[in-house]
């Protein structure tokens, strides 16, 4: 199943906009996360799709026919909410069973596939309790099963996994990527977490205040973020953005300029003068001896991590902006202590300081 | 558990004894000889009879109004909750123009003295040939009881996880389906409530009751009892009794309903 959603806008009754003018294609079979942070629409497009709520303007198209109008029940889709939204009063076996139900499917059918699903998702002992009396992630298999055991051709997640504690989130996240390999169906799903954004999605939708910043495969959005935003949403600890300046350097290349910050520009077309954001990822930078180097900077904090050490500094010998260094061990390095600091050159990112759009 | 006497518990019996003492005196009394209705203290009950009970139902056929009222006060909840349910439904789950006014429409009307409608209704039920039927009673109580079970009903309703309907409506269910397989049972302590409240309101009415009946034959027992007053005495012993045999339907339905009235009823659904 196809999804597309068509210039669509949605206005609250209160005025408040919630998705503005978004235009997205979901392939079918395709697993596409939205991600952005708490109230950036995201939500709101999936209820969108669902037709729980109806869109101020534009279309939803799925299978390229137009559902705009179409109530929930009739478009086939199943959904996993955050909340879970058990029935309360139904057993695990009938919360399960509700939607065949409803769809009047046979008994006997009910019963095997209520069976299988339960199997599948380790639920088989509780199947005769209700929700109450089960754990944060027994309800939230049941909340998935609830979807699986319909066979609809969508699956639409709205931050599943938010409310299980790391390690379950971890395997759960990870079950889900099965899922979505095994079913082959079209999945939409929704988080707030960057991370489970880049290891679930085929492709990643960022979205802020209702529109899409930028839709790419998830390394496309790591590695060439379209704007300032995504940059500093994406990836963690998140990129490091520095107001700098272009000035006409020695041997007519451009210099890249900003506090306690000097390096030549990568590329030879940037306007001398002009004011620029430059991102780069902790990763991206190597701690070297002082005097060295792309930039002076005084040690703040130390974090050892274990695998690697985060380390933060306030460039121009402390007087400057933070920034934030990852590297694979400390080597000694203690706060107050003075470094170089050298930037990877094939991992610049250069953003315009007024719009934010990427320049290169 | 302490033993020690606090004087919340002083208070506490006080504020018992004042509520049970007329029950009680009541009861006491509906059993007690005519000649020892005015004794001080009226508390002991020595010499029990049932005169009182056999001269309501055997004279006055007091079977008469409580039939009445049953009818009357029953039809009128059911009606009020079936229809209740259904717009409190709409005015918590739908949107669509003038909810809000509906809503306010509602209470306000609730808000008119009662006294003031008797002569506008009065004329309407005449009109349709109704004064004296049941029909005339029922219709004239829905006029307070709808209210009250609307706003009791949306009250309950809002604060019921609206997500829980949203599943239910993509698991493949229509509006009606998700009323009935999904809110209802979850609303059914909000339910029961609605209808103990509405029936007390219909059983204890009066105004309306004395207003459009004429004669016995439609009296409800409010009615009956005060009419029970003749012009050289009042039948005291048989007043006590009548509001003995009046409160009982009252109690079963309390007790029928407060049983289901569990709570917790919605836990789980959520995340918890």
């Amino acid at each position: 199943m196809s999804i597309g959603l068509d210039r669509i806008t949605k206005v609250f009754a209160n005025g408040r906009v919630a998705v503005r003018d978004v235009a997205l294609e979901i392939a079918d079979g395709e697993l596409l996360v939205l991600v952005g942070p708490s109230g950036c629409g995201k939500s709101t497009v999936l209820r969108l799709v669902a037709g729980l709520e109806a869109p101020t303007s534009g279309r939803i198209l799925i299978d390229g026919r137009d559902m705009t109008g179409v109530p929930p029940h009739a478009r086939d889709l199943a959904m996993v909410f955050q909340s879970y939204a058990l029935y309360p009063h139904k057993t695990v076996a009938e919360n399960l069973a509700f939607g065949l139900r409803m769809r009047a499917v046979d008994r006997a059918v009910i019963d095997e596939r209520v069976r299988a699903v339960a199997a599948a998702l380790r639920i088989e002992q509780v199947l005769d309790q209700k929700p109450s009396q089960l754990s944060g992630g027994q309800r939230q298999r049941v909340a998935l099963g609830r979807a699986i055991v319909r066979e609809p051709r969508a699956f639409l997640l709205d931050e599943p996994l938010s409310n299980l504690d790391p390690q379950l989130r971890f395997d759960t996240r990870a079950e889900l990527g099965h899922l979505h390999r095994r079913l082959r169906a079209t999945m939409i799903h929704v988080t707030h977490d960057q991370e489970e954004a880049m290891t679930l999605g085929d492709r990643i939708a960022v979205m802020r205040d209702g529109s899409v910043e930028q839709v790419a495969a998830p390394l496309e959005v790591y590695e060439r973020p379209a704007n300032r935003f995504v940059a500093a949403f994406v990836g963690s600890p998140s990129m490091n953005l520095l107001d700098v300046t272009v000035v006409p350097g020695a041997g007519g290349r451009p210099m890249v300029k900003g506090p306690g910050l000097s390096i030549e520009a990568p590329s030879m077309d940037l306007e001398a003068r002009s004011t620029l954001v430059l991102g780069v990822r902790p990763r991206d930078i190597a701690i070297v001896a002082p005097g060295r180097g792309d930039a002076l900077a005084r040690i703040d904090l130390v974090e050892p991590l274990g695998h690697e050490v985060v380390v933060r500094a306030r460039l121009d010998e402390g007087r400057g902006p933070g920034i934030t260094i990852v590297v694979g061990d400390g080597q000694g390095r203690a706060p107050a202590e003075a470094v170089g600091l050298q930037f990877r050159r094939d991992r610049f990112h250069l953003f315009d300081a007024g719009s934010g759009a990427r320049i290169m | 558990m302490t033993a020690k006497p606090r004087p919340l518990s002083v208070l506490r019996l006080l504020l018992v004894f004042g509520f049970v003492f007329p029950v009680y005196w009541a009861i006491a009394s509906s059993f007690a000889p005519e000649a020892r209705l005015f004794d001080v203290p009226p508390v002991v009950p020595t010499d029990v009879t049932v005169d009182h009970y056999r001269a309501l139902f055997e004279e006055r056929q007091f079977w008469l109004p409580m039939r009445n009222s049953l009818v009357v006060a029953g039809s009128t909840t059911a009606l009020a909750i079936v229809v209740g349910t259904l717009a409190a439904y709409a005015l918590t789950r739908l949107r669509f123009r003038g909810r809000t006014l509906v809503l306010a429409g509602v209470l306000a009307v609730s808000m008119l003295p009662q006294v003031s409608l008797v002569p506008p209704l009065y004329l309407a039920l005449r009109a349709g040939g109704l004064i004296n039927s049941y029909t005339g009673l029922v219709l004239p109580y829905l006029s307070f009881a709808l209210p009250l079970s609307i706003w009791l009903l949306v009250g309950y309703l809002r604060q019921l996880p609206a997500e829980v309907e949203d599943a239910a409506l993509i698991d493949g269910a229509s509006r009606l389906q998700a009323l009935w397989h999904i809110v209802l049972p979850l609303a059914w302590p909000g339910v029961a409530t609605a209808a103990i409240l509405t029936f007390l309101y219909c059983w204890n009415e009066f105004l309306f009751a004395l207003s459009f009946t004429l004669g016995p034959e439609r009296y409800t027992a409010p009615v009956a009892i005060a009419l029970f007053r003749g012009r050289y005495q009042v039948p005291w012993g048989e007043i006590l009794a009548a509001a003995v045999v009046t409160t009982l339907p009252v109690v079963a339905v309390v007790v029928a309903f407060e049983r289901r009235i569990v709570e917790g009823l919605t836990a789980g659904a959520m995340k918890g």
